[in-house]
């Protein structure tokens, strides 16, 4: 990943006081409880939350990333991340089959996991009195490719989960 | 044989619930997009049409009036990870009959088209 890492306590500072282009911690937390509930279903995992990160400059690639562009009252992207046998193992679990290989059916499923995560984050912010709206996932594959996130500060948070780590990215900002 | 219409950008979804309800002795024809459901609507007559919204070329809460435009009668419901009131609400108004949040389980979909058809 390019950039540079603002340790814990700086991102808490920054997440106190954010300026215009920094994601907030309230529009954080709807991506993460939506992470927690549909990975919990779909791949029957519970999921621990890592260190929160901000990112500032280009994302990199993973072996598998999902990118969803976000509308409305926030505007930005959607970005989870996950190496391939993470990928594998957790279209296995939602096939209910050993899957080895990462057709395009497979990443169909991949790619739907963060479908499901965002809409269920709109969801959320919904309640909140945030109206945002989510466009189709679109899928990359191969790692080391850079996404600009056009100025707006990344916060990065790792999910384990029994299939291993997806890498959630927020880079949103409110109007 | 009841014909269920599945439109769903994702070949998973697709995938998942063709699997599901041509088990449970239904036919099923698939569409990729909104575009794609209401032509397919129109040359099929479906039974039943499950509609996701988040789709290219056309979305589905415009498939859903599209097709209502075709036939008032159709029975419509959205499968959809959108859960936001005002679009329960939107796509309510313009006609769905039920509608189904992702991620969801299998037989969640079956008791929308049971409903459906009744």
């Amino acid at each position: 990943m390019q950039g540079q890492a603002v340790v814990p306590p700086e991102v808490e500072h920054v997440l106190t006081s954010p300026p215009q282009h920094t994601p907030r911690a309230e529009h954080l937390e709807p991506f993460l409880q939506a992470a927690r509930e549909v990975l919990e279903l779909e791949l029957g995992t519970s999921v621990q939350r890592g260190k929160l990160q901000l990112w500032q400059g280009s994302q990199t690639t993973q072996d598998i990333t999902v990118i969803i562009g976000i509308t409305g009252e926030l505007t930005g992207l959607a970005i989870y991340g996950l190496s391939e046998a993470t990928a594998l193992a957790a279209i296995s679990r939602m096939m209910g089959t050993a899957i080895e290989e990462l057709d395009d059916l497979a990443l169909s499923g991949i790619a739907e996991l963060g479908n499901c995560i965002a809409g269920r984050a709109t969801t959320l912010l919904g309640d909140r009195g945030i109206v945002a709206n989510i466009a189709p996932p679109v899928l990359l594959q191969g790692a080391g490719s850079r996404i600009s996130t056009a100025g707006i500060m990344c916060l990065v948070v790792p999910l384990a989960t029994d299939v291993g780590t997806i890498e959630a990215q927020l880079a949103i900002k409110g109007r | 044989m009841t014909l269920i219409l599945i439109a769903d950008d994702a070949a998973f979804m697709r995938m998942r619930c063709g699997r599901m309800l041509t088990e449970h002795g239904f036919e099923v024809v698939e569409a990729e997009n909104g575009r794609e459901a209401v032509e397919k609507y129109q040359a099929l007559k479906p039974d039943v049409v499950l509609l996701d919204i988040t789709m290219p070329e056309m979305d589905g809460l415009q498939a859903l009036r599209a097709i209502k435009a075709i036939d008032p009668q159709a029975r419509v419901g959205m499968v959809t990870a959108l859960g936001q009131q005002q679009v329960v609400m939107e796509a309510l108004q313009a006609g769905a009959r039920d509608f189904v949040v992702k991620p969801f389980q299998p037989e969640r979909v079956l008791a929308a088209v049971e409903k459906l058809l009744r």
